[in-house]
């Protein structure tokens, strides 16, 4: 009986030693491994957003003293040059809607730089008249006139396929030198939007967002840390719904249900996957606070891996479930939405998959990033 | 025998049976109710930048796709026609995206000062000082009743405009101050189609969009009871019910939206905003804004967006949840919270109101909302006063604005300005520019020391 009840108590120790005893992998390391959240924003203003904002304009610079020479005397060179640089900048761009919060958002930066799709009559019509095209004419203009799209209309035409000929040429109708004209000052006015992009993560500037952000818990705009961490996971989620989302203007659905290449909004320089694995690419960057393999800041992986490893491993699971997942198309997207379809499908369920672990919508269910930020940031 | 013991059980049980299965569920008193759920089960807790664009909760799936496409639209770019995607826009019109005034679904703010405005979330209302055969501001000849200063290429606007500022001190009597801000606006190029001397003009700021549904499924039975108890009071608060024209219902219809409760429903909001806004013909609004003017060119759409699109966009707008309050049980918020309400300013801005059974929209069928809203008219003295009477309203009236959601508008637009023309950019320049049935309020606001004037600041940040 006693050796019986020696067994039970021992049996009773061991369970009881076992079931309290923390899991060393999901709980708490070293208190110093853990960052502040206020660590957290910082490092994302330093290693992420500003770095990637800073990219996308020097690659403005470039294309921008690319433009000038092929003003000059436009080249094949030159206007190659202009189409590396116009997609180097627009994967900055891409990477950076990870992050569309701020001055980019609010002052109308996005919509003045990306909207889609181009006023072509009204684009050709400026063409074929002779109105001076000064800053002051490019400012006026509706945003589908100016940007991104049109520059890219200019740079690659509508078959992909314009060369520097396109620009010299006097019998056509727009004439080569009114297009030229024409780019040159959607140039300047590219420049000076992306340059007001990037100011926003310069401390100090006129539209100084980083200092918002790291001021969170003292200002109007982020009552607390929270308040601004979950606000990137909006935007982490939102970019997930932009693209991969089944509403019928969703970036890849809408090509998708009505097998159309031309309803791309990359459709000109045919550089629409690269604008979608960007996309999702700024999200992890975001997530690992890195940009371009440098060199990670403290990051909302090290706060949820202090917490909850097993959310952690998802959360990175599914991002590069969702990156690879581009890899199973092979050919460009106007052509996978009719011989890769469930290629495409796919790519859009693993994006799905992805925004559903950054926020699925419901509080508080103990499910994903949203839900981890509002149990366990308390400041 | 039958058991006594058996019996008499059963017949407990029974008895307990009856008195619980027959007794009526009792709502909770709004004391137990959760005051943070602004928008009742419809209560988003997101505060971030997209606080006004989450989703009602519940949709089934097809709901879910119908308000992601609506959602879609709102975003879209309109494009002259003809083109592949979005074509239908102008010749006339303010702007060439609902969500380009409505940005991230919130509030506008005036065109910056002294310079001519261009695609703003912001436009002109014109009338001619008569009504139509409905009751409704008569159109200015050349015009129509609102100024579009955008238009396709080759074809005039209808005027450029521009606002200045006067500023005004306002003096607290414990001495502190404030800067308030009176607007005037300039019309220029003028097209050659009429003219607008002594047309009558009125500004309008584009409002936040989320909480719709919920604001139409106060039922016109309680607007009509909020209106009837002010003039049994001797308060000098005396809301009235707006009527306008209904084209859906071919009558007129209780107005509640509009900053004069111009619009019966979502449904010919959202229609007239495409027509006369983005010049965007529809089943409601068919014939272009210009239709008389010669800016008008037939461009072969008929309309120019389709029934199941515009279905979309205005089941999108009747969906979009209202963000939670917050800081609710912190203490200069709960201060700020009851001198609101002995200000009597929850005389207008109403705190609770409970929403009518509706069948069709679930979501929106029952629920108690804080809207902070009676939506009714209430003449708020000379200084706010446009001299554009719009049918029941005069000049001098407006509809009370929802407060909900308020304290967010910095995070969601990235800047503030408040009340019809976005003159305020602070809540305390709102507050101060308050007058005729609300000088009661003003009055007492003003006269409370300057810890008690924040606490009231803190509380509707708090919204």
């Amino acid at each position: 009986m006693k050796t019986k009840h020696i067994a039970l108590l021992s049996a009773a120790a061991l369970i009881s030693t076992t079931a309290c005893h923390k899991d060393k992998t999901t709980t708490d390391p070293t208190p110093a491994s853990t960052p502040t959240s206020a660590q957290v924003i910082a490092d994302f203003c330093t290693h992420v957003a500003a770095p990637d904002y800073t990219d996308m304009y020097n690659n403005a610079v470039t294309f921008q003293t690319a433009e000038a020479s092929f003003y000059a005397n436009p080249n094949d060179n030159d206007l190659n040059t202009m189409r590396a640089s116009w997609k180097a900048m627009r994967a900055a761009y891409e990477s950076g809607e990870g992050f569309l919060i701020g001055p980019i958002a609010t002052q109308n930066l996005d919509p003045n730089i990306d909207t889609w799709p181009v006023e072509q009559n009204e684009l050709d019509s400026i063409l074929n008249s002779s109105t001076t095209l000064d800053v002051n004419y490019i400012n006026n203009l509706q945003p589908s006139l100016k940007g991104f799209h049109p520059v890219e209309y200019l740079i690659f035409g509508t078959t992909g396929a314009a060369t520097a000929a396109s620009f010299t040429v006097t019998t056509t109708t727009p004439t080569g030198p009114r297009k030229k004209e024409y780019l040159h000052a959607l140039t300047a006015n590219m420049v000076d939007v992306v340059t007001q992009i990037k100011n926003s993560y310069v401390v100090g500037s006129s539209n100084d967002y980083a200092t918002v952000l790291n001021t969170a818990g003292a200002n109007p705009t982020y009552p607390t840390h929270k308040a601004a961490l979950l606000d990137l996971v909006g935007a982490m989620s939102g970019i997930c719904e932009e693209v991969g989302g089944n509403a019928s203007d969703g970036k890849i659905n809408s090509v998708y249900i009505t097998q159309d290449p031309t309803l791309q909004e990359s459709f000109f320089s045919n550089n629409s996957w690269n604008d979608f694995t960007d996309n999702i690419a700024g999200i992890k960057n975001v997530y690992l606070s890195t940009y371009k393999g440098s060199a990670n800041g403290h990051s909302m992986h090290d706060l949820v891996a202090a917490k909850n490893l097993t959310l952690d491993n998802t959360i990175q699971s599914k991002l590069n479930a969702a990156i690879n997942s581009f890899s199973t198309a092979t050919v460009p997207f106007g052509q996978a939405v009719v011989s890769q379809r469930t290629q495409v499908s796919n790519i859009m369920n693993a994006i799905r998959d992805l925004q559903d672990v950054l926020d699925d919508g419901v509080p508080n269910n103990n499910h994903d990033l949203a839900d981890f930020m509002n149990q366990y940031v308390t400041d | 025998m039958i058991n006594n013991g058996l019996k008499y059980t059963c017949l407990l049980v029974t008895v307990l049976f009856f008195s619980t299965a027959c007794r009526k569920a009792k709502d909770f008193p709004e004391s137990e109710q959760d005051p943070r759920l602004s928008g009742g089960s419809q209560t988003t807790f997101n505060a971030g930048s997209g606080a006004f664009d989450q989703s009602f909760f519940g949709l089934n799936a097809h709901d879910q796709l119908i308000h992601d496409i609506g959602d879609s639209k709102f975003s879209s770019a309109f494009v002259t026609a003809p083109a592949h995607v979005n074509p239908g826009i102008g010749p006339l019109f303010n702007n060439i995206s609902c969500g380009s005034c409505h940005q991230s679904q919130g509030s506008g703010v005036p065109p910056q000062a002294g310079q001519t405005a261009g695609l703003e979330s912001f436009f002109l209302l014109l009338s001619n000082g008569g009504v139509d055969e409905h009751g409704a501001p008569a159109d200015v000849p050349g015009f129509g009743n609102q100024l579009q200063n955008n238009s396709s290429y080759g074809k005039p606007k209808e005027a450029d405009y521009s606002v200045t500022y006067t500023n005004q001190t306002f003096t607290y009597p414990d001495g502190s101050t404030a800067i308030l801000r009176a607007p005037t606006y300039n019309i220029t190029h003028i097209y050659p189609g009429g003219t607008l001397a002594g047309a009558q003009i009125s500004p309008r700021m584009a409002p936040a969009v989320f909480g719709l549904g919920l604001l139409e499924n106060i039922g016109d039975a309680t607007l009509t009871s909020m209106a009837n108890q002010w003039r049994t009071d001797t308060n000098v608060i005396s809301g009235q019910v707006q009527y306008v024209w209904d084209v859906v219902k071919n009558q007129l219809s209780v107005g509640r939206f509009g900053h004069k409760c111009e619009r019966p429903s979502v449904e010919q909001q959202v229609a007239e905003a495409l027509s006369q806004d983005i010049g965007i013909t529809n089943k409601l609004f068919p014939q272009e804004n210009c239709v008389n003017q010669s800016q008008y060119y037939d461009d072969g759409l008929h309309p120019e967006i389709t029934d199941s699109l515009l279905n979309a966009l205005v089941y999108y707008m009747r969906t979009i949840a209202v963000p939670a309050r917050r800081n609710v049980t912190d203490p200069t918020v709960m201060r700020g919270e009851q001198l609101f309400k002995e200000a009597k300013c929850a005389g207008c801005h109403r705190p609770t109101v409970v929403t009518d059974v509706n069948v069709i929209l679930p979501q929106v069928s029952n629920q108690t909302i804080h809207p902070y809203t009676d939506l009714l008219l209430h003449d708020l003295g000379p200084g706010l006063a446009d001299g554009r009477a719009v049918y029941n309203a005069s000049g001098s009236e407006w509809r009370t604005c929802p407060l909900w959601g308020i304290g967010l508008t910095q995070v969601v637009t990235g800047q503030t300005a408040f009340l019809h023309d976005g003159r305020a950019t602070t809540l305390e320049q709102a507050i101060l520019w308050h007058a005729g049935q609300a000088s009661y309020s003003k009055t007492f606001f003003t006269n409370l020391p300057k810890s008690d004037r924040d606490a009231v600041i803190a509380f509707l940040n708090s919204l």
